[in-house]
């Protein structure tokens, strides 16, 4: 009987280990399996979002291009347009008073044609930007805004470093595509946008007081994905804080890169 | 041939392996590849020893065995010495085998002469293996990536190691019952290990084979 007991308790303990040896192995195939699962999971979302950032990129070059086209087509095409039929006239102008009198008005449709095509190409590569650097092309933007007394932008900062001139002009971008969005649909009329350097990276929060992403459902547009492909382009990030009822609060995050070269300067 | 001696000579297997793709192995498998040919070569003397003499000294091969359970514990404790990344494991490792070859050495001068067998030795040696698998795998969970484990040679070593070392640590803890019971009880926990050790080769086997393949060994982070 005692043989018998020590018979089981050898061969039993023997297989009993043998088993949950079996068992901590199949775990951890298990787990392994379901970490490649959760990985290819993971992937896939991000695959899905880059292609969005993508085609959002796509979608906003695409805009971009039709608004210079009709910019140069509404504008552009027809003050010259109109610029011809006066010198077609010119040519034909009797007497020597409405030589004068057309050619002025010729003249002032070049002027005007001028300062149209600089419009559209500041419009493309702001030279504000270019000349004052980030901070002075927002409060230009901002004073612009505030000037119809419509609106009220209040902008804050404490940059203090000369940042390069790709981020400056993502950073502009990012602005004037969260003061458009205010002002076409959230009907804002107080916007607060605030940035700050903490170390190496730059921060950015934007508030106002309009009808929020409910609303308005841009969470998912063009805007916002524009605004995440340029932050991605910068290694950064953005976060809807919590706790804010009204409007849209949005803090945006970037690793500062730093001017290198003197042609900004 | 019994499943005693089958189950003793499978391991020439993962022997040749061992010996043929020497050349290809990474550098933490070729203690691998020396366990094994170690353990052949063990394995081959001891049954011929056993099977060809008649006289009882002659027929002694336990030596070789006890000689074979340090070898095996240096090679193993080494092996996972590359094996795993974090400091304080390695420190354990350096520690263990210091203390396990002290202990070897007083359990041949104090308890288990070197011509009996060495079963304390053994044993310890089987919660080691076990110990530095459970090491392996932990390692392999605190990393965020997955591994292709059927790619990783060290991965079918600790399951080889866990698998036989988790049951045959009952084994030879309990040597010295099973010689003073009756024969049924030594037969049948000895067929048991044999089946085991058959599942030790195995996975030894595929270890080398998969190792040999040049599969490059997991990264595994820092944990």
């Amino acid at each position: 009987m005692e043989d018998f007991a020590l018979t089981e308790l050898i061969v039993g303990g023997m297989s009993m280990m043998f088993l949950a040896a079996g068992g901590v192995i199949a775990f951890f195939i298990t787990y392994q399996k379901r970490l490649l699962n959760q990985q290819l999971k993971h992937r896939e979302a991000e695959k899905a979002h880059q292609l969005e950032l993508l085609n959002a990129n796509f979608q906003s070059q695409e805009r971009e291009r039709n608004r210079i086209g009709r910019d140069l087509h509404d504008e552009v095409g027809a003050l010259l347009t109109t610029a011809k039929l006066y010198f077609r006239y010119l040519d034909a102008a009797q007497s020597s008073e409405k030589f004068e009198e057309l050619k002025d008005k010729a003249m002032d449709v070049l002027e005007e044609t001028i300062a149209s095509v600089r419009r559209v190409s500041h419009d493309m590569r702001p030279v504000v930007l270019e000349r004052l650097g980030l901070v002075d092309a927002i409060v230009d933007m901002a004073d612009k805004i505030n000037d119809s007394g419509e609106v009220k932008i209040v902008f804050e900062h404490n940059l203090t470093q000369k940042l390069d001139f790709e981020m400056q002009l993502n950073w502009y971008r990012i602005t004037q595509e969260l003061i458009n969005n205010a002002l076409k649909h959230a009907n804002a009329s107080v916007i607060t946008i605030r940035f700050h350097e903490k170390g190496n990276t730059l921060i950015m929060d934007y508030k106002d007081d309009g009808v929020g992403l409910k609303n308005n459902a841009v969470k998912s547009g063009i805007g916002l994905q524009n605004i995440e492909s340029r932050l991605s382009l910068m290694k950064g990030k953005m976060e809807f804080p919590k706790g804010e009822s009204k409007g849209l609060a949005l803090s945006l995050t970037s690793k500062i890169a730093l001017n290198k070269t003197k042609e900004n300067d | 041939m019994d499943l005693k001696t089958l189950s003793s000579l499978s391991i020439v297997a993962p022997a040749i392996v061992a010996i043929v793709a020497f050349k290809r192995l990474p550098k933490e498998a070729k203690y691998l590849a020396w366990l094994t040919i170690i353990s052949a070569v063990v394995n081959l003397i001891a049954n011929y020893k056993l099977n060809f003499f008649v006289n009882e000294v002659d027929r002694m091969n336990v030596q070789y065995f006890n000689l074979f359970a340090i070898a095996q514990y240096v090679l193993l404790n080494r092996l996972f010495f590359l094996i795993l990344k974090r400091g304080a494991w390695k420190k354990v490792l350096n520690g263990l085998l210091v203390l396990f070859l002290i202990f070897a050495v007083v359990n041949i001068i104090l308890w288990q002469p070197f011509n009996t067998f060495g079963s304390n030795v053994i044993w310890v040696g089987n919660i080691s293996f076990v110990g530095f698998s459970l090491l392996y795998f932990s390692q392999l969970l605190s990393s965020e990536r997955y591994h292709n484990l059927t790619q990783d040679w060290v991965f079918w070593l600790s399951a080889g190691l866990l698998l036989y070392n988790a049951s045959a640590f009952v084994l030879f803890l309990m040597t010295s019952y099973i010689v003073e019971a009756n024969r049924d009880i030594y037969y049948a926990s000895n067929r048991l290990n044999a089946i085991f050790n058959l599942v030790l080769t195995g996975f030894y086997f595929v270890s080398l084979f998969v190792a040999a393949k040049r599969y490059k060994l997991s990264q595994v982070d820092d944990a």
